[in-house]
């Protein structure tokens, strides 16, 4: 005897339904056990892109040209001058942007206080796309042009040196001819990076005043922007085979701890996915197995009319599979929905410098990933298989004149 | 079953029971064992629960303390007397006098393990042709070797000892084109307005990992540093690290200093307690989701069994047990099952905590070896949070019976007739 498939799922479907509290109860929990995974996926995944995104925003795009005496000695003698016309070598597809930069130690004085940053000459223009900068919260003006000789400090380090917007700085810093360069600079803005160490690391001003103080026409560094879903690695190839002596670094490399924690995030999804799954599992397993042992007659009665031992594991099989796909199916649409509620992001400006030291904006978004949800999707289903595989193993050894003999 | 129930009901008031137990207790931790696998699973659950919230609390108090530990023993120490004005304006006329009494005292204090003074300042360091602005650090060496891993952190070179001595961050170095060896001169305001002078040699170069540190530090003696910012027997802050980290309020407490502020390790390092906090309201939506979703098994058990032994409660009736008593049973049946789960969940982690305390947990190969660098353990010591064992023990003794009460309240209503009429 052959049972098509169909009748077997409308007898699993009607057999759910003969202990409906339970079965709504283990509904529940696959419910909410689902749906608060996704929506903890999603979490983590806007906390390791946001990770990523504020590790290449902080000057250090996602790669990034030095000479290769820069980086240990971060001055203008290690400066270099790109080729006329040059342009990276990324398809436009790819390429968000690039720009190149002036990046040097200063010694910045005002009237009281002495500090030293790293002060950067910067293209405005360029740097919308290409770091916080172009959109960092800016009190005052912003630097208008490559030209503008103007210095644009962190709020920080404004507070720290005692001075206001509209003051004038001294700023001291090694010329390319090895020898200190002294030079008044009116501060034009204060940018605020939301607390951040940035704040008072860094000083901008136009790259070409800057170049014009140090005598000189080179920049130190050459920073690349790629647009999201760019493969890195296939980049990163292009681009060095084409940069002769230059030193191609990518974020990875310049911010090795955000990549760990990037990584790391990786890990996490499915650690988290295996502690729910498995506090969900102990339920399950309790359900289904207690769904066969209770009817023992009933499958006795069926092998007895001739089902086969093959149909009786379909039907246990096909049982559980339904409740997983119904629990699954609500929970995920549920958790996306969640997701949806909270796109516009968790306020966490309470933990504003915990998240800082993570490399985190103030806001967490979550960001729901296709790739995921299909895990879950996939994990599931295979974790309800093998939770069934017990109680589907138990119907099967069900002996038929044992069972018709029972009591109940 | 009722099989099984007929033979269980009779036994369970047999002999063992210890005295002044009441029968139902008993008859209810009996009741339990009548579906092993059932019991088993549903303990199992909770037992999972406990687990891992000690294991994860455990492991994470063992981090923090590891993390809180090394950020405070670099530099700010557990605990900073100062000028009540310096922690919001640190400027250089908000000192301590009598700074060496002052320390003195405190070291004479039970926990303390160091103390040290420290006098701080922004000023331009010039090496040949290249100058670089730096917090200049006048320090007590000997005291700093007790207090501080950046002595240990001493990368080229050797630590402060002659009067001349300085030591300086790496990437300050790399700014300045410093070696061992080169003369540097420091200029800056002194207290009293006038220019504050002075050279030194580089005898040391530190490197901490942490960039904050390595771009500006710049240690002296402090009597060097007293001598040319124009300072007397006083100093900007006394540092002090305790044997434990706990000892803080009772250090404060025995020492109020009055006219001085103490600032502790929370508001010396703001992120590192919010990061503390943030993960930890990481970890207890996690703990909330797990709890939940074992109390909705524990539902599911309770409501097979009520489903299950109708039969039963109404025979219990029949002989004139009444329907309360059979719902306190069911709850007491609950109360142990939680128990019983608690217990393996407790052992099981007690034991996988107690042992990876003495072993400890590996941290990575990089970290590790930075760690190393710092005198630090390069492994994390989970240490056994009685908060988070107690807590989720009392989690589980709640959370259980109570999920149990819902399916259990069905007992109410039965009747003597129908129940017994029940087909199963």
């Amino acid at each position: 005897m052959t049972m098509p498939m169909k009748l077997l799922v409308q007898l699993g479907w009607r057999n759910l339904w003969r202990q409906r509290r339970r079965n709504i109860m283990l509904l529940a929990a696959i419910f909410v056990a689902v749906a608060a995974v996704v929506l903890t996926n999603a979490l983590i995944r806007g906390v390791q892109y946001d990770m990523r995104d504020s590790a290449v925003r902080n000057l250090t795009g996602n790669m990034k040209l030095y000479a290769p005496g820069y980086r240990d000695d971060p001055s203008i003698l290690q400066g270099f001058e790109l080729a006329e016309g040059w342009q990276p070598a990324v398809a436009p597809a790819d390429l968000l942007g690039w720009t190149q930069r002036v990046s040097v130690p200063a010694v910045i004085m005002s009237e009281r206080e002495t500090r030293g940053v790293t002060l950067v000459g910067v293209s405005p223009q360029d740097e919308r796309t290409q770091s916080f900068l172009g959109t960092v919260a800016i009190d005052g003006e912003g630097l208008r042009d490559a030209d503008d000789g103007r210095i644009l400090l962190g709020s920080e380090l404004l507070a720290q040196l005692s001075t206001q917007v509209g003051r004038r700085v001294v700023v001291i810093t090694q010329g390319a001819d090895g020898l200190n360069r002294e030079a008044g600079f009116k501060v034009v803005g204060s940018y605020d990076a939301e607390g951040t160490g940035l704040e008072k690391a860094f000083a901008f001003t136009g790259r070409a005043a800057l170049q014009k103080l140090l005598d000189t026409q080179a920049v130190t560094e050459v920073s690349i922007r790629l647009n999201d879903g760019a493969n890195e690695t296939a980049v990163d190839a292009a681009v060095s085979h084409d940069v002769g002596a230059l030193e191609l670094l990518d974020w990875r490399a310049l911010e090795p701890l955000a990549a760990a924690m990037y990584e790391y995030s990786n890990v996490a999804i499915l650690v988290l996915f295996l502690i729910v799954m498995i506090a969900l599992s102990f339920g399950l397993v309790n359900t289904l197995i207690t769904a066969v042992m209770e009817r023992v007659r009933e499958f006795g009665m069926l092998r007895a009319i001739g089902m086969r031992p093959g149909q009786i594991v379909v039907q246990v099989l096909v049982e559980s599979t339904l409740i997983m796909l119904l629990g699954l199916g609500g929970g995920i649409a549920a958790g996306i929905g969640l997701t949806v509620l909270f796109a516009d992001g968790i306020d966490l400006s309470n933990f504003a410098q915990g998240v800082e030291m993570v490399g985190l904006g103030s806001r967490l978004t979550p960001r729901l990933m296709w790739d995921d949800v299909v895990l879950v999707v996939e994990l599931s289903i295979f974790l309800g298989l093998i939770g069934s595989g017990y109680p589907a193993w138990r119907a099967v050894r069900v002996k038929v004149l044992d069972a018709l003999r029972r009591g109940t | 079953m009722p099989r099984e129930a007929a033979t269980a009901l009779p036994a369970a008031g047999s002999a063992r029971r210890p005295r002044g137990t009441p029968l139902i207790v008993a008859i209810a931790w009996r009741n339990l064992w009548r579906n092993r696998r059932r019991t088993w699973l549903t303990s199992g659950g909770v037992a999972f629960a406990v687990f891992l919230i000690v294991v994860a609390r455990s492991a994470t108090v063992g981090t923090f303390d590891v993390m809180i530990d090394n950020a405070a023993r670099l530099l700010v120490g557990h605990v900073q007397l100062q000028h009540p004005r310096y922690a919001d304006d640190p400027s250089l006329r908000h000192t301590l006098q009598d700074a060496t009494t002052i320390s003195r005292a405190i070291a004479a204090q039970p926990g303390v393990a160091a103390v040290a003074q420290r006098a701080q300042a922004f000023a331009l360091v010039a090496v040949g042709e290249k100058s670089f602005a730096a917090q200049m650090m006048g320090v007590d060496p000997d005291a700093e070797r007790r207090l501080s891993t950046l002595p240990a952190a001493v990368r080229e070179g050797r630590y402060l000892e002659g009067p001349h001595d300085v030591v300086i961050g790496s990437a300050l170095a790399r700014n300045l084109g410093a070696g061992l060896g080169d003369e540097v001169v420091v200029l800056g305001t002194a207290r009293d307005g006038g220019v504050a002078a002075m050279a030194g040699v580089v005898v040391g170069i530190v490197e901490t990992g942490i960039n904050d540190v390595d771009r500006t530090v710049m240690q002296m003696p402090l009597a060097t540093f007293q001598e040319a910012f124009g300072f007397g027997d006083e100093a900007h802050m006394i540092v002090v690290r305790l044997d434990r980290i706990g000892e803080v309020d009772a250090l404060m407490a025995a020492l109020p200093e009055p006219g001085l502020r103490w600032v502790t390790w929370q508001e010396l390092m703001p992120d590192i307690e919010q990061m503390i906090d943030l993960k930890m309201a990481g970890q207890f939506i996690m703990f909330g989701l797990v709890a939940l979703l074992v109390t909705f098994s524990v539902f599911n058990t309770f409501a097979m069994t009520v489903f299950e032994r109708v039969r039963e409660f109404g025979m219990l009736m029949a002989i004139g047990m009444r329907p309360h008593r059979i719902l306190a049973m069911l709850e007491l049946e609950a109360l142990w099952l939680a128990l019983f789960g608690v217990m393996i969940g407790a052992a099981l982690s007690v034991a996988l905590v107690l042992t990876l305390a003495q072993v400890g947990i590996p941290l990575g190969a990089d970290v590790g070896a930075a760690f190393k660098t710092l005198n630090l353990p390069d492994r994390i010591f989970p240490v056994l949070s009685w908060p988070a064992l107690f807590g989720a023990a009392a989690l589980m003794l709640i959370a259980v019976p109570l999920a149990g009460f819902i399916p259990a309240l069905r007992t109410l209503r039965l009747t003597p007739v129908t129940a017994l009429r029940t087909q199963l």
